[in-house]
């Protein structure tokens, strides 16, 4: 007879999406992403941080997540007028 | 999943994008002044800010910042700009877009919305804040990834 393998709880993906490995992947997309903001604006350029946090979903799955941003008064303004981060993001696919 | 989106993307050569811009410049505008309410009422909607004559107390600007191609679909990162007369109204008018855009999918040619963000306030230099008609505009941002359908060549 054959035996069917029980299939895993999706909370046991979060060995993998939480996992070191994973968290330097995240990070290195993270930090290409971060490497192609330009901006006339030196200051919003010199202030972006890369960061990584791990989460969890709603359905228990624990995860790494990346994010890119900077100081946020600096930021909201540059963004808005002219989106660095969000073509940086782009041109990464994302 | 990356090798089957190179191949996928390298069986399609011949495909011709819309101007995603353009196509939500359109239907965002039809959409607002189909709503009721007075927090969406008499908006104008731009791609940039219009000459200093011609601009309204509650403005919306839709910027594409660009985005990848995947096979017959273009993955437009659009930041919204939005401005009303106080901060409350350009927040109710921003989130009122935000759904709007949100719910804009309808295949021909936004297939999908995703990766909406937002709203938060802008908080302007004093040299850069808008006045129209003596009131000075509260200014309010969003940003969202539209994906559009191309056609053939």
């Amino acid at each position: 007879m054959a035996r069917f393998q029980k299939l895993q709880p999706l909370s046991t993906l979060g060995v993998i999406l939480d996992s070191p490995e994973m968290e330097g992947i995240v990070s290195g997309i993270a930090g290409s992403i971060a490497a192609n903001i330009s901006d006339p604006n030196a200051a919003f350029v010199a202030s972006v941080r890369t960061q990584t946090f791990h989460t969890t979903s709603g359905r228990g799955v624990r995860r790494v997540v990346g994010q890119v941003g900077a100081g946020p008064r600096i930021g909201s303004r540059v963004e808005a007028a002219r989106g660095p981060i969000a073509r940086a993001l782009g041109e990464s696919g994302g | 999943m990356a090798l089957l989106l190179e191949r996928w993307g390298s069986l399609v050569v011949d495909v011709l994008f819309p101007i995603a811009t353009g196509h939500v410049i359109g239907r965002l505008g039809d959409m607002l002044a189909a709503r009721g309410e007075s927090a969406a009422a008499d908006v104008s909607v731009w791609r940039v800010l219009p000459p200093k004559g011609e601009r309204s107390k509650r403005m919306v600007t839709v910027r594409d910042d660009g985005g990848p191609v995947e096979g017959v679909q273009s993955r437009r990162r659009l930041g919204f700009n939005v401005w009303a007369e106080s901060s409350v109204k350009a927040e109710r008018l921003a989130l009122i877009c935000m759904g709007l855009v949100g719910s804009m999918a309808d295949g021909s040619p936004v297939t999908a919305v995703d990766s909406v963000s937002g709203p938060f306030e802008v908080l302007e230099a004093s040299k850069d804040l808008l006045t129209v008609d003596g009131d000075t505009l509260a200014h309010y941002y969003f940003s969202a990834r539209v994906s559009v359908r191309g056609s053939d060549l």
